[in-house]
């Protein structure tokens, strides 16, 4: 039957984390043979980027200040409209209330996926923002999975061969595999 | 050695590796980097192919004068150093991987699909918000569904269970529509 024809034999595998675009769009990393595939998906197309595990040089998740940022507005306008639903007209008791509990529920929400990060990885010759690990949690989960399987491909580092090596820089997204959905901004733009 | 990458001061060794959350001595950033033996690893340069020395042996198809060290994958091809491509365990010649670019034979080198079976979907569903666009989108529904039932989907296997759904959702609308102007003909011969 034609819902059969996923293979049982699955070659990708999901990692943890997605992250939505503004509106559109959607990135997803999954973990394949030798490579992770990083998708970038937006009505029905997608654009597909692959760093084989031969090749990771590095794997570095910075905490950021969004997830906070998010919290404080998100906090705002649940007060806001908690205020607004006990004190203001009482006519408008509902529409106040209903804001006020979205307000709360997303507020939870965000809570609850925790601290926002900034996930880069290295290559030779690239440097690529992985849109996906956005969430410090799920980074940190990936990255505790893909170290054995990395270290299996390319051996363990020992802390002595730290000091050998000369100092690499981790520039800004390589020009030529920047993100797509802000080359097709800059795009549309011109 | 790698820099943080929001203040792009050097990491100490202590916060490479830790795998955990540390502070960057500089700005305090938490970040953790994971770094691995492919940092470490000089870049092995083109290589040159060696040059024929004597008569009897192999040269490269596209570098006569160059030693044959691997046959193509694909064609069979006798290929020097410089013109052998690795790719997944396989040896290449530039012009089969090209047509295997070209022509899709290489799922590894693909770097963008369109799924049909999202679009249909997408195209079925949410037309329905503005219901008389349904009586152009069904049909068109219709047919991307039959059209490209056989095409490939994502580079990630899954079900024709967006074709299933898309097929039946706009099947149901535009026996819907039939039923309306089946409903209206005898008014307006009347």
């Amino acid at each position: 039957m034609f819902l059969k024809d996923a293979p049982q034999n699955r070659e990708y595998r999901k990692l943890p984390g997605t992250r939505k675009g503004f509106m559109v769009g959607k990135f997803t990393l999954w973990q394949g043979r030798d490579h992770l595939l990083h998708i970038y998906s937006r009505f029905g197309v997608e654009d597909y980027k692959r760093f084989y595990l031969s090749d990771i040089q590095a794997i570095v998740a910075r905490r950021t200040k969004v997830g906070s940022v998010q919290n404080l507005i998100l906090g705002f306008f649940l007060c806001l409209f908690a205020l607004a639903a006990i004190s203001v007209d009482r006519s408008w008791i509902l529409f106040h209330g209903i804001i006020a509990a979205a307000m709360l529920v997303l507020l939870v929400i965000n809570l609850l996926r925790g601290p926002t990060c900034e996930t880069k990885l290295m290559t030779a010759v690239q440097t690529e923002k992985l849109h996906s690990l956005h969430r410090l949690k799920n980074a940190s989960r990936v990255m505790d999975r893909l170290r054995p399987i990395i270290e299996q491909v390319q051996g363990t580092l020992k802390p002595t061969d730290l000091n050998k090596a000369p100092f690499r820089r981790i520039d800004d997204e390589t020009p030529h595999h920047r993100n797509p959905a802000t080359t097709h901004k800059k795009a549309r733009t011109r | 050695m790698i820099n943080c990458t929001k203040c792009q001061s050097p990491l100490s060794n202590q916060a490479i590796n830790a795998h955990s959350l540390v502070a960057c001595p500089q700005c305090r950033a938490v970040l953790r980097a994971d770094v691995y033996p492919a940092l470490y690893r000089p870049s092995p340069g083109n290589p040159p192919g060696e040059t024929i020395h004597m008569g009897k042996e192999a040269g490269c198809f596209y570098h006569p004068r160059k030693k044959a060290t691997v046959p193509c994958s694909a064609c069979g091809r006798f290929l020097c150093a410089l013109c052998s491509i690795a790719l997944d365990g396989q040896h290449l010649c530039p012009q089969c991987l090209e047509i295997g670019k070209t022509k899709r034979k290489i799922e590894n080198l693909e770097n963008r699909r369109t799924c049909y079976d999202t679009i249909a979907l997408l195209l079925a569903t949410v037309p329905i918000l503005i219901y008389w666009v349904t009586i152009v989108t069904a049909p068109v529904t219709i047919y991307l569904t039959l059209r490209y039932w056989k095409f490939p989907s994502s580079i990630i296997p899954r079900t024709k269970v967006r074709f299933v759904f898309a097929f039946i959702i706009a099947g149901l609308q535009t026996v819907g529509w039939i039923l309306i102007f089946s409903s209206l003909l005898p008014l307006t011969i009347s």
